[in-house]
């Protein structure tokens, strides 16, 4: 029996993003067009390079919707146009608490070339770029290796991605390129003139369908970015990344897609980012209960089990859950994918035996309450009753406390779907997590404003 | 053992039972491939070193490998780098790591919280393993609210109970008390209320002397005063009951007055200062029978009754216990009426009358268990246990005992746990079992030691005990093997009469 358990276990593996075996598409479900087809349909519009945002909480999906866009640009009718995905997962380059822009721009030119080479058998040939590198190897090359001679683009990947774990090579690396930014700018954006000729010179036999009519690069984790140079850690320092660079962010000649924190993208500053950058885009949750009258939301609980019976190797859910267990599981959930599969990894370990009984669930799931009784601080426990008790449920603009409970995820973000009003915009509303709303702490505190307000009436009439 | 024993209230913060926690925490080693960030909770060294090896035991196949730090670690990942044997184990776990987080308010601005977020994906490539952090509440709280990110990308968290609790026996003469729910709340909770309470004392400390409120003040001292002393947190109760008691005396409140003598007393009594403990036992008395307050009298004589035990002066033990005992019973304190015939219990044993002792401790059992006071019933089957001990009924003992110490490892009672080893210990001591005998004797002694508990005394006699019967050799070597280091001197030194 330990046997299907153990394959469950590894199958809801927490840290990985959905493989396109285990991927569904839940779109409609979390109320938002698939993003992969949003994605192409502005491509296919567009005269001009776009420069995309994702954002989203944390473990909602956004690597596994990243990951399906990247197949879905090559994957392609002979009559839609393809397009050459380089994704890059910007933690292999970066120290999260010390960026540059020049440390992102590096990570850009040698994930593309290294993307080309291996996957097209292209070497850039470009000499300017090349020019900067060899300026900048004696940082992160032994000596041996410098000895080799020339480094080429095409394999500097690995080499460029030692200055995340050396803070001195990094900062003589960037003495050198700083003052060199908007050449460089101009470098790299020969350098994808370069691919892009190069792709337009594909097919080899089995290699891309049909010739790709331009460059879509990829940063996927660059939401996680926590300093910036001098600047305060934090939002302070997103916020400096993402506004006050976007010059540099968004003045590469190709399509650009950016993973932005949810947290700035729903503070005060919102705005401005959809201003300076192209369509942003954010993964809400997907929607398992009813905005105002939390009834179950059928589309979004099918999804849910959809993506669970992909991971559990071809038994069917009423074998690996008793009914009542997975309902537990799901409603608990708040539609946030991650959140499921620690649960059901959880579940795996209380249980010896399938179908995963409901005493199982309910031990996974108290971890989760143990961690968020003990880490939610006092001060949100009023302004989480709140906006549980408000009619709109919606945040108010640029509140701190409210963006801090976004990304620590004690309050979840839903698109409107499903309502009866199809014209509705697709407008962002939250919801308490609910497991924080089982919580005593919280329960008490949503009381209390009723008899609040029963206070305020006396003095209202004078 | 049945399997579908109690239900559980999923959303009630708290531990599962210990037994649950770690075949939850082995079938979740024995699935993972590859890469999988596992916490678990659990706050005293002691308690993690038993841990450790239970897991171990339970999983005989696997090779695991144990991290201590015992020095702030900046960057896990290159510790664990630079330590991880070769060939890989097959579960890493790693300890210590609280020496890198001083406290809770500075943790998200440590280069230790900063470098986890920072190098969360790079875990799986240098840690192809499980990779279990053991490590207290607070630390937990720190990652998970500083590094979200690689606290998100956990497999799973297991608790086991928190944190230096009340010891069994204290939270058992207590519960006659006003106070005694303080105890049975969790940990976390203590804290956050000790915390309030402290901030609103600071108030009233700055408001000018004509507009403080005395009364709410000494309110607040008591208060303050019973939830440190049910965290442990012996010496600052001490301080804040000391200050309750000057303004008590200030204020004229005669009540206020006697009711912290006692409190202080109760201090003194459980850090074996027993002399200190009756002085104060015995002006709360006069102030009680002073006053007409029967239920004062009664826990007051509770009190003294056991310090007449402790000196062996059984007649006056007998009729402090008996007098409170009646009290209690028309006062219709259940609770009092317990701890009184539990008390009776253990001066009939140790009079060696063993008949009689036995019917008090079953008396006390039930009533216990009717009124769900889990202390009191893991309390009660401990001294049944010993009892049987003392008659040379091994296996029944053993039994009382294992059934004692479940429930203290539930409550997070650790001088219960450790009272339980100790006695566990002595009995494989007793049957010829040295081997058996030696851990359950060490875990008792670090707890006791690091409680400040005059039962570290007794423990020390029960390893002396054991060393002369399994021989210097033998023992000496299991203590290096456990400890790395050899068995400090004081421990062979006749330490008085405790046995």
């Amino acid at each position: 029996m330990a046997e299907p358990l153990k394959n469950i276990y590894n199958a809801c593996d927490p840290y990985l993003p959905a493989s396109s075996q285990y991927y569904f598409d839940c779109a409609e479900a979390r109320g938002e067009a698939a993003f992969a087809k949003a994605v192409r349909s502005h491509l296919t519009l567009a005269n001009d390079h776009l420069c995309f945002l994702l954002s989203g909480h944390i473990g909602c999906g956004k690597s596994s919707e990243l990951k399906r866009l990247e197949l879905a640009l090559t994957d392609v009718t002979p009559t839609e146009d393809c397009y050459f995905p380089v994704l890059i997962d910007v933690s292999e380059y970066l120290d999260d608490y010390d960026v540059s822009v020049t440390d992102i721009l590096l990570a850009i030119v040698t994930e593309l070339a290294d993307t080309l080479r291996s996957k097209l058998n292209v070497e850039l040939k470009d000499s300017y770029f090349t020019k900067r590198l060899n300026e900048i190897k004696q940082y992160f090359l032994s000596e041996v290796e410098i000895n080799e001679g020339e480094l080429e683009l095409g394999f500097a990947k690995a080499k460029v991605q030692r200055l995340k774990k050396d803070p001195t090579a990094r900062q003589k690396v960037r003495d050198i390129l700083e003052p060199k930014m908007s050449t460089m700018l101009e470098e790299i954006n020969l350098v994808f003139e370069e691919a892009r000729l190069a792709l337009k010179k594909q097919p080899q036999p089995g290699l891309l369908k049909q010739p790709c009519r331009d460059l879509v690069i990829i940063l996927d984790n660059l939401e996680k970015i926590r300093k910036i140079g001098a600047v305060e850690e934090g939002l302070a320092s997103q916020r400096e990344l993402f506004l006050e660079r976007y010059t540099q962010l968004t003045g590469m000649s190709a399509h650009f897609i950016y993973t932005a924190p949810l947290r700035l993208v729903r503070s005060a500053d919102g705005p401005q980012l959809e201003q300076r950058y192209g369509p942003l885009f954010v993964l809400p949750m997907i929607k398992v209960i009813e905005r105002s009258t939390r009834k179950p939301f059928a589309a979004g609980v099918a999804s849910m089990r959809k993506i669970l019976e992909k991971r559990l190797g071809g038994l069917k859910l009423e074998e690996v859950f008793a009914a009542e267990a997975l309902d537990f599981l799901l409603a608990h959930s708040g539609g946030h994918v991650r959140n499921l599969m620690i649960f059901v990894q959880n579940a795996c370990t209380y249980t010896t035996a399938l179908p995963i009984p409901l005493g199982a669930a309910q031990k996974a799931i108290k971890q989760t309450v143990n961690t968020y009784s003990s880490s939610i601080p006092e001060s949100h426990w009023e302004k989480l009753a709140k906006l549980d008790l408000s009619a709109d449920q919606r945040i108010p603009n640029g509140d701190e406390d409210y963006l801090k409970m976004l990304e620590n995820l004690s309050i979840l973000e839903y698109i409107n779907s499903g309502d009866d009003d199809v014209f509705a915009e697709a407008e962002p509303w939250y919801a308490v997590n609910p497991i924080v709303r089982e919580l005593k702490k919280f329960n008490e505190e949503r009381q209390k404003p009723a008899e609040a307000k029963r206070h305020d009436r006396p003095r209202r009439r004078n | 053992m049945t399997d579908h024993a109690a239900e559980i209230d999923p959303f009630e913060p708290g531990t599962l039972d210990q037994e649950t926690e770690l075949a939850a925490l082995t079938h979740a080693l024995e699935f993972a491939s590859g890469f999988s960030l596992l916490f678990v909770r659990c706050n005293q060294a002691p308690q993690r070193r038993r841990l450790m090896a239970e897991a171990r035991a339970r999983l005989p196949q696997f090779t695991i490998q144990e991290i201590h730090f015992s020095d702030p670690v900046n960057h896990l990942l290159d510790a664990l780098r630079e330590r991880l044997a070769e060939p890989l184990p097959d579960a890493v776990f790693v300890s210590g790591l609280e020496h890198a987080l001083p406290g809770l308010a500075a943790a998200p601005t440590t280069p230790f919280i900063a470098n986890l977020n920072a190098s969360r994906n790079s875990f799986p490539q240098i840690v192809p393993r499980p990779l279990v952090l053991w490590a207290p509440e607070y630390v937990l709280t720190a990652i998970a609210q500083g590094a979200p990110d690689f606290f998100s990308i956990r497999s799973g968290v297991y608790a086991f109970a928190a944190a230096p609790d009340e010891p069994a026996e204290f939270a058992h003469t207590l519960s006659a008390g006003k106070h005694w729910q303080a105890y049975s709340l969790p940990l976390a909770e203590k804290r956050d209320r000790t915390a309030a309470i402290e901030r609103l004392l600071a108030e009233y400390e700055t408001l000018p002397v004509d507009r403080r409120d005395r009364r709410a003040e000494l309110r607040l001292l008591d208060r303050l005063g019973v939830l440190l002393s049910a965290q442990g947190n012996y010496a600052e109760a001490l301080r804040q009951f000391q200050r309750a008691l000057k303004l008590a005396e200030e204020l004229g409140d005669r009540e206020g007055v006697a009711n912290f003598l006692h409190n202080i007393g109760n201090l003194h009594f459980h850090r074996g200062e027993y002399d200190e403990a009756r002085q104060r036992y015995e002006q709360s008395l006069r102030i009680a029978e002073e006053l007409g307050d029967r239920a004062g009298v009664a826990s007051s004589l509770h009190q003294l009754g056991i310090l007449h035990q402790e000196r062996m002066e059984y007649g006056e033990a007998l009729q402090c216990h008996e007098q409170s005992l009646r009290t209690q019973e028309e006062l219709g304190n259940r609770a009092g009426v317990a701890s009184s015939l539990h008390q009776l219990g253990k001066l009939h044993q140790a009079r060696g009358e063993y008949g009689e002792a036995l019917q008090r401790y079953e008396q006390s059992l039930r009533i216990a268990e009717e009124l769900g006071n889990r202390a009191g019933v893991a309390s009660s089957l401990h001294n049944i246990g010993a009892l049987h001990q003392a008659r040379g009924e091994y296996g029944e003992a053993r039994q009382r005992y294992e059934q004692s110490l479940r429930i203290s490892e539930e409550l997070g009672d650790h001088a219960g746990i450790a009272n339980s080893l100790g006695q566990i210990g002595k009995l494989f001591t007793e049957t010829g079992r040295y081997e058996e005998a030696f851990t359950p004797l060490l875990n008792a002694l670090a707890t006791f030691l690091q409680l400040q508990s005059p039962n570290a005394r007794v423990v020390a006699n029960m390893l002396r005990t054991l060393r002369a019967q399994w021989g210097e050799q033998a023992f000496d070597a299991a203590w290096r093997a456990a400890t790395g280091e050899d068995a400090p001197d004081w421990l062979w030194e006749a330490s008085g009469a405790a046995s």
